[in-house]
């Protein structure tokens, strides 16, 4: 018995049989075993076609067994597909480990490569999907809008209203089906160990009806509770009962103390519904009593379910004309109002929403440059790697490796760097959110925690994932269209090394482009933030410490117990030794409360109280702008002699706004509410101030004007303390102060810098972000600059050598080729300038103090690359020159 | 003996006389039919359709497997040889043919088979 050997194929390839071959290897046997029988028969006497038939009969059901025989093997040629394939992959996957471990920095460059482009993606649409797309946990919630009454003068539209607004609204209009209001604030809640201040909201109208939610415990407020009748009842969030009870069902009944009121809970509200932003966990109705029945008590947010066919600008359009009916009947109520805007709750409920969508955009370019740039690399990496291994390629093509076969080799090795990326990427994403889940604001209104977004997941990996795939297949496909012999003869250094060499300069240049876009725009953001960072706030906010309190109103009814307790609290305080001195406020600079005002000379006034300039106002006590360091003008500061209405402090902006250059001290001022409501009050001006930065940092301040803090109206203050040395530092011995004289009366401590803080998250956040995706990029750059040229380096080896060879200068032959890389650079730079500036018009918004044209920005970005690229560069130059020329020329 | 089937061997004995033949070495369907009834002198003759339907299931079930070679007339023919499996399946089934055959005898009160 010898080998056939039919099928030479099989020496390299293994290939299952296919249907026709075993068919017909079945027929043969069979017709051997039948020639044979019948060749017996014959040797016993049968003649020839006797004996075939003879065996045809004694062999039996030949049809059937034929079937048989074919479904049997039918069976063990999938199988052996099966096997086959398996034992192929295998096979390519081991070969692909041995290949990656044989090129360990480029592998490891193209999983990290892959894995940051996955997971910022992933990361920033995920932060984005909870304030921006996930649904509202409200019932059909793109028919809730919220309404807000345009200032005439501003044009600022969150103007509130009053229980009989509200009313009257729902009564009278057609595009709304139900209105409901509510307002927020701070209880005190008392009765457990210790004090504790929480965030409520009470409620007018049907509120919880209007959003269509329901309790996961309990029930909501009855009609004649929500009009703030009979006993007071209270609706907890689901984290509070979980905190403060233990998700004990029996919480329904029991009694919290609020504000010193005993009130019942009644129900629990899921911890999904953040309303109106999370955090706030305590839901009542507004209290009965004379504001209620107060048109111009007008504390009120209204949220309204429209109609199932109206539009928000509908609604707006019929509550402005509804209100300007009743605006003639109730001028120092609805007339206030030119207007009245309706918003989708999303925006409405978000405070940060007309910054959000632009942090948000500049995020969203730079996570996609980030991930173009990864795709550009990988996509640079795999070519690199495909011309370098076309003579390893040619060799298995030629030795009988199948075309396929090869194809699948490159696409497993592909698979492999690719599985490993994302895994890596998605690793990344969990980890950073889990930390965004913790610094995130709670009280920015969103929808559930930030996570892992399974379909931006899914995308991103696509996208980057499916590059080296595609890249990985080049030098694969190159060999199946059958440049087999030329690159065996050209050891793969032929034309298509140098096409790949054209189509990876085109990526390099796109990288450093998209690069130096992200890099110039961290440029301007962090400009923008030095800027913020030096703007003048009128006070030294280094050394402050800020302590606010609200004297519950049970224990400190009227203004003498007030006044007391405030004269205890500051005396306390002021004993603390690292506190050098005390003020109190009712307002805080830059803590996002204003009250308008607006104020005329008495000498000059006219007009309606309506139409004069506007201003900001807060009380402060004597020591106020000592403890801040805002420097007396001139005239004198408060005394504790001054009452409100008497004496009056202003700014240096309005002193210059309302006398120009003459002395503003001793004359009289008339001020009105910001909204003109009531008979504008007068005062004398005894001194000019300084001007504090009060709103925000960038825009344009307006003048303050300063009434005494005379303890009959303030009930919640700030103390503003000056310490010796770093605030943090004097924290405990203040609350030790506070203790002793207020134990039961939460206090919140914060060093004023961190108030400041606050208001330069727009840009140091962004500064952040962007600034980790510019370094990225440039990384990314840098490694796609590096890679080209030693990879150009490692084709022209033989070209160096024999330039050395023949007397060349190493040095030159260095510059060369770094001269090579900055010109790469410099086109990618150039073109990168010219988008830098036009996006950066863009951002006019959000700069501040810089423009695009920024020289700073631009020259360093511009002298950053060019050390990018010549570092880059310098590494391969350093080996070409140093490239043995014997050894080169003997290679080949 | 007791009633023979159709194909003149005991039930379920098929595959232990294919196995059975097989090694002692390599050989194709023919070879097969011809080493069974000369050893078993003529009484144990099985159908060729049921000796190739056994043999194409074996090859399945992976106990033998097959190779075209050139058979000693110098014709081409499909030869089967046992696969590692194969042999191992043959060792069990010899033992459980043992046993179940010297029970039987122990019943009928015939000698023991023994021979081996």
């Amino acid at each position: 018995m010898t080998l056939d050997g039919r099928d030479p194929r099989r020496v390299f390839r293994r290939d299952a049989a296919s249907r026709s071959d075993t068919l017909g290897e079945i027929d043969e046997e069979l017709r051997t075993h039948l020639e044979w029988v019948a060749a017996e028969l014959v040797s016993e006497g049968w003649t020839e076609a006797e004996a075939l038939a003879e065996a045809r009969r004694r062999f039996g059901d030949l049809e059937a067994t034929r079937a048989y025989c074919a479904s049997q093997a039918g069976r063990i040629r999938r199988r052996e597909r099966w096997t086959m394939w398996w034992d192929d992959l295998l096979q390519d996957l081991k070969y692909a480990m041995r290949t990656l471990r044989r090129a360990p920095v480029w592998s490891l460059v193209v999983i990290a490569t892959l894995a940051v482009g996955i997971a910022s993606n992933t990361i920033v649409f995920s932060l984005m999907n909870p304030y921006l797309f996930r649904p509202l946990p409200f019932q059909d919630a793109d028919r809730l809008v919220q309404l807000g009454g345009v200032d005439p003068v501003e044009g600022w539209d969150g103007g509130r209203f009053s229980v009989p607004q509200i009313e009257e609204i729902a009564d009278g209009s057609r595009t709304l089906e139900a209105v409901g209001g509510y307002y927020y604030g701070t209880v005190n809640l008392t009765g457990g160990d210790q004090a504790e201040r929480l965030l409520a909201s009470w409620s007018a109208g049907p509120l919880f009806d209007v959003l269509g939610v329901s309790p996961i415990l309990g029930r909501t407020f009855t009609p004649e509770e929500a009009r703030g009748e009979g006993e007071s009842v209270v609706v907890i969030g689901e984290r509070l009962w979980e905190t403060r009870f233990g998700r004990d069902p029996g919480v329904l009944g029991a009694t919290l103390d609020l504000d010193g009121t005993p009130t019942t809970v009644i129900g629990v509200m899921p911890a999904v519904f953040t309303f109106p932003f999370g955090g706030l966990h305590l839901w009542m109705p507004m209290p009965s009593g004379a504001a209620r029945a107060d048109r111009t008590a007008m504390y009120l947010l209204p949220v309204a379910r429209m109609s199932a066919d109206a539009t928000p600008d509908a609604v707006a359009r019929e509550v402005g004309e509804l209100i300007a009916r009743t605006g003639r009947l109730h001028p120092d109520a609805d007339g206030q109002y030119d207007g009245v805007s309706a918003k989708g709750l999303r925006e409405a409920l978000n405070f940060a929403w007309d910054v959000l969508p632009i942090a948000f955009g500049l995020l969203l370019g730079a996570v996609v440059m980030v991930l173009v740039i990864a795709c550009v690399n990988v996509a640079s990496l795999t070519l690199a790697r495909a011309g370098s291994r076309g003579r390893e390629v040619a060799v298995r093509a030629a030795v009988g490796a199948d075309r396929a076969r090869l194809v699948r080799q490159f696409v497993t090795e592909s698979l492999v760097l690719a599985l490993v990326g994302g895994a890596l990427g998605v690793g990344l994403a969990t980890l950073a959110m889990r930390v965004l889940n913790s610094v995130l604001p709670p009280d920015l209104f969103r929808v559930g925690d930030v996570g892992l977004d399974l379909r931006v997941l899914a995308f991103s990996a696509v996208v980057t994932l499916t590059t080296p795939i595609l890249f990985g297949l080049l030098p694969a496909w190159r060999v199946a269209r059958g440049s087999l012999a030329s690159s065996l003869k050209d050891g793969g250094r032929g034309g298509s090394g140098r096409r790949n060499l054209r189509t990876r300069r085109i990526l390099v240049v796109a990288e450093v482009t998209l690069a130096l876009v992200l890099v110039t725009g961290t440029g301007l953001m962090v400009r923008s933030l030095g800027e913020v960072l030096r703007v003048d706030l009128g006070f030294e906010s280094d050394g402050m410490l800020t302590v606010v309190l609200t004297p519950p109103e049970e224990e400190y009814p009227g203004a003498a117990e007030i006044d007391g307790f405030w004269r205890a609290v500051e005396a306390a305080v002021a004993g603390v030794a690292e506190v050098d001195a005390v003020g109190a406020t009712s307002h805080l600079p830059l803590n996002h409360e204003t009250i308008p005002v607006r104020y005329a000379s008495a000498a000059s006034a006219e007009g309606a109280v309506t139409d004069w300039p506007g201003a900001f106002t807060s009380r402060v006590d004597g020591d106020w702008f000592d403890a801040v360091n805002t420097p007396l003008r001139a005239g004198r500061t408060f005394t504790p002699d001054d009452v409100d209405g008497d004496a009056l402090i202003v700014s240096e902006e309005m002193a210059r706004h309302l006398f120009g250059s003459e002395d503003a001290v001793g004359r009289t001022l008339l001020f009105g509410s910001g909204s003109g409501d009531t008979e504008p009050a007068r005062g004398t001006i005894v001194g000019v101030v300084g001007d504090v930065r009060f709103s925000d940092l960038s825009g344009t301040e307006r003048p303050h004007l300063y009434r005494p803090l005379d303890g009959t109206s303030v009930r919640r203050r700030f103390l503003t303390l000056r310490t010796r040395g770093d605030a943090a530092d004097a924290v405990p011995g203040v609350r030790e102060a506070l203790r002793s004289v207020a134990p039961r009366v939460p206090a919140e401590l914060r060093p004023m810098s961190d108030v400041v803080l606050e208001s330069t998250l727009l840009w140091s956040v962004s500064s952040l972000f962007l600034g980790i995706f510019g370094v990225v990029a440039l990384g990314l750059a840098a490694l796609g600059i590096y890679g080209l040229i030693a990879y150009s380096v490692m084709q022209r080896r033989r070209e160096m050598g024999l330039r050395l060879a023949l007397g060349a200068d190493a040095g030159q032959l260095q510059r060369d080729i770094v001269v090579e890389g900055l010109r790469l650079t410099g086109i990618g730079v150039a073109i990168g300038l010219a988008v830098s500036v036009l996006g950066g018009m863009q951002l006019e918004a959000v700069l501040f103090g810089v423009d695009a044209t920024d020289p700073v920005t631009l020259g360093g970005a511009l002298a950053l690359f060019g050390m990018v690229a010549i570092g880059a560069s310098l590494l391969p130059a350093r080996s070409a020159a140093r490239t043995d020329p014997v050894r080169v020329l003997r290679d080949d | 003996m007791g009633e023979r089937t159709r194909d003149g061997i005991l039930p379920g004995t098929a595959d232990l006389l294919i196995l059975r033949t097989l090694a002692d070495g390599p050989a194709h369907g023919f070879g097969i039919s011809r080493l069974l009834r000369d050893r078993s002198e003529g009484v144990v003759e099985m159908q060729d359709a049921a000796l190739y339907q056994a043999l194409h299931r074996l090859a399945r079930q992976g106990l033998v497997e097959s190779e075209w070679g050139v058979s000693d007339l110098g014709k081409r023919a499909k030869f089967y040889r046992l696969t590692a499996e194969g042999t191992r399946r043959l060792a069990r089934e010899e033992r459980d043919f043992r046993m179940y055959v010297e029970g039987v005898f122990r019943v009928l009160g015939f000698e023991s088979p023994g021979g081996a």
